[in-house]
């Protein structure tokens, strides 16, 4: 059984919210973890949600889904969902599933 | 990506299995391996046990101690709680597509969602519509099962075999009752899926063409027994008779027990006239 996903405490400055994910984001912690991120994107004082994904060993549909959630409940008030440090794999599932269009990806920043 | 240079290593190992039905034995003594990240292409003529040695891997069939290994632990003995686990690690696309008539295609997906994880609904709406975007079937999730072509219901029952992100997964004659062309497709997502999410597939066909195309590794199965198991290039250069005659496609020779046919004719159980 995957370990469940624990978001840091996440980092605010000037409307950017970053939070660290670490462990797979997939069917058994979606669960647990999606209400929480929602609460971030539907904040008015959010204008980026930044997740810091260099953690994460796996992305599944589940996490990919959540993600949109995420997308959608941010682009209702204007606001962006910023991933960064995807794995390969990672990237490759956001591009079949046309998420990489909607979606913006960078590096880790120590990368 | 799938690099074939290196021996993957076996997810499942079958070893010795006998199977009956009845009382009687339709697998005697199979032994083979199925290696983690490849396909696996279990042909056969049919009746020759494809469908029952599907039946022992995918756990729907009672299998004996130590007779299918997964991950090196006996089938066998799992617990039911242990076999609830190893069934949300597989996917299972069957002969027919196995789709609910009276819900739309993304409602189809969305049921082994709503019945195994505590998902919420829109997540798993939005996981129907992406398993639909990744088989190509972005634009009917609305449709009814009957709206659809048979290669499309054929993807839609394989979207619902993905749902939930199977690690391992079973296909039962992919290519049963489509055009060439369509049976073409449905095997270049059969080959994306293995290369791009590293998942273990074990095809079951008597598909020459279609096994030949997408296996990486072969079993042949003939009246219940193993002939050969390989790769495809090892299959082709068998030396059994039998497996050269169903690669070369050659019919049996007709055989008939003609006491027993006067028999049945007759009305009697027996082979005496």
């Amino acid at each position: 059984m995957a370990a469940p996903v624990l978001p840091r405490k996440p980092l605010i400055r000037d409307g950017v919210v970053t939070v660290v994910l670490e462990g797979p984001v997939d069917l058994t912690s979606v669960p647990g973890l999606r209400n929480r991120l929602l609460g971030y994107a539907k904040k008015r004082e959010t204008r980026v949600l930044s997740l810091d994904m260099v953690r994460v060993p796996q992305l599944d549909t589940a996490g990919m889904a959540m993600l949109v959630e995420l997308w959608r409940g941010l682009v209702a008030h204007d606001a962006s969902l910023r991933l960064t440090g995807l794995s390969e794999n990672a990237r490759r599932l956001l591009h079949l599933a046309g998420l990489d269009q909607i979606m913006t990806t960078e590096d880790a920043p120590h990368e | 990506m799938n690099d074939l240079s290196r021996p993957a290593p076996d997810l499942i190992t079958v070893r010795g299995l006998n199977s009956t039905y009845h009382r009687q034995q339709v697998l005697f003594d199979i032994s083979f391996g199925i290696p983690s990240q490849q396909i696996t292409v279990i042909m056969g003529v049919s009746g020759c046990g494809k469908t029952t040695l599907l039946r022992h891997l995918i756990g729907l069939k009672p299998t004996g101690p130590n007779q299918v290994l997964v991950d090196g632990r006996d089938l066998g003995a799992f617990t039911e709680e242990e076999l609830r686990t190893y069934r949300r690690r597989i996917g299972v696309l069957f002969q027919s597509g196995a789709l609910f008539n009276s819900m739309s295609v993304v409602d189809n997906i969305a049921v082994p969602l709503k019945v195994h994880t505590r998902l919420a609904d829109e997540t798993i709406r939005i996981m129907a519509l992406i398993k639909l975007k990744l088989l190509g079937l972005a634009d009917v999730g609305d449709y009814m099962p009957s709206q659809l072509s048979g290669g499309m219901r054929k993807r839609a029952g394989l979207a619902r075999a993905l749902a939930m992100d199977p690690e391992i997964l079973f296909v039962d004659e992919p290519s049963s009752g489509l055009d060439p062309i369509t049976a073409a497709g449905l095997d270049r997502l059969i080959l994306e899926l293995r290369d791009t999410l590293g998942m273990t597939i074990i095809v079951v066909t008597h598909e020459l063409e279609s096994a030949f195309h997408i296996a990486d590794r072969m079993v042949v199965m003939d009246r219940g027994r193993l002939l050969a198991a390989g790769s495809s290039e090892e299959i082709r250069a068998s030396s059994d008779p039998r497996v050269q005659q169903f690669l070369g496609r050659a019919a049996d020779p007709v055989t008939v027990n003609p006491a027993g046919y006067l028999s049945r004719l007759a009305g009697r159980e027996s082979g005496r006239v």
